[in-house]
C-alpha cells in the first residue's frame, strides 16, 4: 500500500508533535501533504530534562503522554490530510500494544504507521536506546514489522538509524512487509559541550539533525534505494531546507520528503506556512521548467 | 547560543519571590521570555520583568536552586523568544494577577520611561489573594499627576476587597495588557469584550510548559498555537473559539491536563 500525499512532504516525527498543531498548520495552508505524530508509546514518560535541544543536537528522550491520552487526542482529530502514527516500544510487545490500540480505537483516524526503530536517545531507567536495541538487528526488525503486518493493512513505514547496516535492515523490514523505509533518525549521538566545556543536553548525548546531516543522509537514501527501491517507497528525513534538497533526495531515491529541525528558522506558524509553501512552489517550478515529475525524477541519480 | 549574565541585584520581593538584575540589558519586547539554564539541573522559561532582569517565584526544585544564587553569580541565558505585547497609540490599561505582574512590569517601565513607547497614559489594575501577592509598582503610585495604580485583594488586606475584575471599567478605546492565572485572563477578557466587542485590543500573556523554546517540539501548544513562537502574548481575537485557552494545557509528558 502506498500513501497518497499532496504535496509529498511530511513533518518529521517530534516536530510540532501534536494534532492541534497539525490542524492549525493545515487550516493556514502549510505545504504538508500529511502529518506524523510524535512517537506514541504505552506508558506516560516525561522524557529528559531541559535542555533537550542544542545546536541541532537533540535528546528529547521519547516523552509521551501515554497511549490512552494519544487515542483520545487522535479520536478528536479534525485533520483532513493523512495522519501517520509514529510508534515506539522498548519491548516487541509494546509496538504490538500501541498499534493494536490504534486499530481498535481510532482505525479511521490514521492513514499509516511509522515504526520508530531507531531513536538514539534514552532517559535514566531505559533499557538502552531503541537504536541500540533494535536498530542493528535484522532479526528483531523483521519480527517487529511482521507482527505489525498482521495487525494492519495500512502502509507500514520503518524508520531506521543511519548508524546501522542500512541495506540489511531495510531488506529485513521490507521482507517483513514494510511499505516504506524512512531514512533516517538522528545521526551519531554525541555529547555536546559549550564553550566552557560543560555538557549541555540533559540527556548527555543527542542525535544530530539539520543541514549538517544532508550529505550523509543522501548516501543512506541512495543505498536503501539500491537495496529495496523497486519494492518499497523511501521517506527522506534530514536537513531539508529548499526545493533543491527535495529534488536531490528524489533523485537519490526518495518518494516522500520530511521537514524537521529546519522549522526552527521559520518563526511563527505563519512563517512555517510561508516557508513550506515557498519550498513546494519552487519544487513545482523546477519540475515544470524541466518538464518532469517527482515520480520520473526518483532514483535518476543512479546510473 | 547561551550568553552569560552576571547578577548585579538579587532582591527578595517577598518570602518566595526574587528578582535578579544583570550587568547588561536584553533587547526584548515586554512579554518575551528567556530560557535560563542551570547546568546539570534543568532549563526553564522566564518572562523578563526588566530589560535587564526577571522575577520568579519558588515553585519547584528548579526555582529553589535559582533562589540560592547571589549577587556576583552568573546565569546562562538564551533568548529572548516569542512575541510580546504590541504598541498602540492608545491609553493603556495593565491588568495583572500576582506573578502576572512580572512581564507587565517591563511594559509599564517602557511605557513610563521610554520615549519610543507611544502610550499616552496608563492605568494599572493589580490583584492578588493577599497583600503579599502585590509585588510590583509600589514606587509608582503617582505618575503624570494622578493615581495610576489600583489594587484588589481577595482578603481585603490591601486595596479593594474582591477580584481585580471588579476594578475594570471596559472602554473600547483602551488597549488592555493582561497577565496572570489563565482563568483570570479568561474572566478579564470576557468582561471587557462583552462591553466593548473589541477583541483586537485585549492582549493576554499565556504560560505553558516549554521545552525547546524554538517552536520545534510542540509541548507548549495551545489548540494549535505554539505558545513559544506564536505567543506568549495573544490578542483575545486570536483566542476566541480556542479549545484550550482557559481549559487545558500540556504537562511535561505532553499530556493534556485541565487548567
Amino acid at each position: 500500500m502506498r500513501l497518497q500525499l499532496d504535496p509529498p512532504i511530511l513533518n518529521a516525527s517530534g516536530i510540532f508533535s501534536y494534532i492541534d498543531v497539525f490542524e492549525r498548520l493545515e487550516k493556514m495552508g502549510a505545504a504538508f501533504g500529511g502529518y506524523v505524530t510524535k512517537s506514541i508509546g504505552v506508558n506516560l514518560r516525561e522524557g529528559n530534562k531541559n535542555p533537550i535541544f542544542y545546536e541541532d543536537y537533540n535528546s528529547v528522550g521519547l516523552s509521551n503522554p501515554g497511549l490512552q491520552a494519544w487515542t483520545d487526542e487522535i479520536s478528536d482529530s479534525r485533520l483532513k490530510k493523512p495522519l501517520i502514527a509514529s510508534i515506539f516500544g522498548f519491548e516487541l510487545g509494546e509496538y504490538e500494544t500501541v498499534l493494536g490500540a490504534l486499530e481498535s480505537d481510532v482505525p479511521r483516524k490514521f492513514a499509516a504507521v511509522e515504526y520508530n526503530l531507531s531513536c538514539p536517545n534514552q532517559t535514566p531507567g531505559d533499557k538502552g536506546s531503541l537504536a541500540a536495541r533494535f536498530g542493528d538487528s535484522p532479526e528483531l526488525v523483521k519480527e517487529i514489522i511482521s507482527t505489525g503486518r498482521k495487525l494492519t493493512r495500512k502502509p507500514i513505514i520503518a524508520k531506521i538509524s543511519p548508524q546501522c547496516d542500512v541495506k540489511r535492515i531495510a531488506e529485513a523490514a521490507v521482507d517483513a512487509g514494510a511499505d516504506y523505509i524512512a531514512c533516517s533518525n538522528t545521526w551519531w549521538p554525541m555529547e555536546v559541550k559549550d564553550g566552557k566545556g560543560r555538557t549541555v543536553l540533559a540527556g548527555k548525548t543527542g542525535g544530530r539533525s539539520g543541514p549538517a546531516v544532508i550529505a550523509g543522509n543522501m548516501i543512506v537514501v541512495g543505498t536503501v534505494y539500491e537495496a529495496v527501491g523497486k519494492s518499497a517507497g523511501i521517506i527522506a528525513y534530514g536537513g531539508i531546507r529548499s526545493a533543491q534538497d527535495i529534488i536531490d533526495y528524489f533523485k537519490a531515491g526518495a518518494s516522500i520528503c520530511g521537514i524537521g529541525t529546519v522549522i526552527k528558522d521559520m518563526g511563527d506558524t505563519q512563517g512555517v506556512v510561508r516557508c513550506t509553501k515557498k519550498i513546494w512552489s519552487e519544487t513545482k517550478r523546477y519540475l515544470n521548467k524541466n518538464d518532469t515529475t517527482l515520480e520520473k525524477l526518483r532514483g535518476t541519480a543512479h546510473v | 547560543m547561551y550568553e552569560e549574565y552576571k547578577i548585579i541585584i538579587a532582591r527578595k520581593e517577598s518570602k518566595d519571590v526574587h528578582t535578579f538584575r544583570f550587568d547588561k540589558t536584553i533587547e526584548a519586547q515586554p512579554g518575551q521570555f528567556v530560557m535560563v539554564w542551570l547546568p546539570g539541573i534543568d532549563e526553564k522559561p522566564f518572562s523578563l520583568s526588566y530589560d535587564d532582569g526577571f522575577t520568579f517565584k519558588e515553585v519547584g526544585s528548579f526555582t529553589k536552586e535559582l533562589s540560592k544564587l547571589k549577587r556576583g553569580d552568573t546565569l546562562n541565558i538564551r533568548g529572548p523568544y516569542g512575541r510580546g505585547f504590541p504598541f498602540r497609540h492608545k491609553p493603556l490599561t495593565v491588568i495583572a494577577g500576582g506573578m502576572g505582574g512580572a512581564p507587565l512590569n517591563l511594559l509599564v517601565e517602557k511605557a513610563l520611561w521610554h520615549d519610543d513607547y507611544p502610550f499616552p497614559d496608563i492605568t494599572i489594575l493589580y490583584g492578588g489573594k493577599t497583600k503579599n501577592d502585590i509585588l510590583f509598582w509600589d514606587e509608582i503610585e503617582h505618575a503624570g499627576g494622578r493615581d495610576i495604580l489600583r489594587i484588589a485583594t481577595e482578603d481585603g488586606s490591601l486595596g479593594h476587597k474582591g477580584l481585580v475584575t471588579d476594578l475594570i471599567e471596559p472602554d473600547k478605546n483602551q488597549m488592555y495588557a493582561v497577565c496572570g492565572p489563565e482563568r483570570m485572563l479568561k474572566a478579564v477578557a470576557e468582561k471587557i469584550y462583552s462591553k466593548t466587542k473589541n477583541a483586537e485590543d485585549i492582549h493576554l500573556c499565556l504560560e505553558r510548559y516549554m521545552k525547546c523554546g524554538e517552536g520545534i517540539c510542540g509541548t507548549c501548544s495551545c489548540d494549535g498555537y505554539r505558545v513559544c513562537r506564536d505567543g506568549p502574548v495573544f490578542s483575545y481575537a486570536e483566542l476566541l473559539g480556542n479549545r484550550h485557552f482557559g481549559v487545558k494545557k500540556r504537562e511535561k509528558s505532553g499530556r493534556l491536563i485541565p487548567i
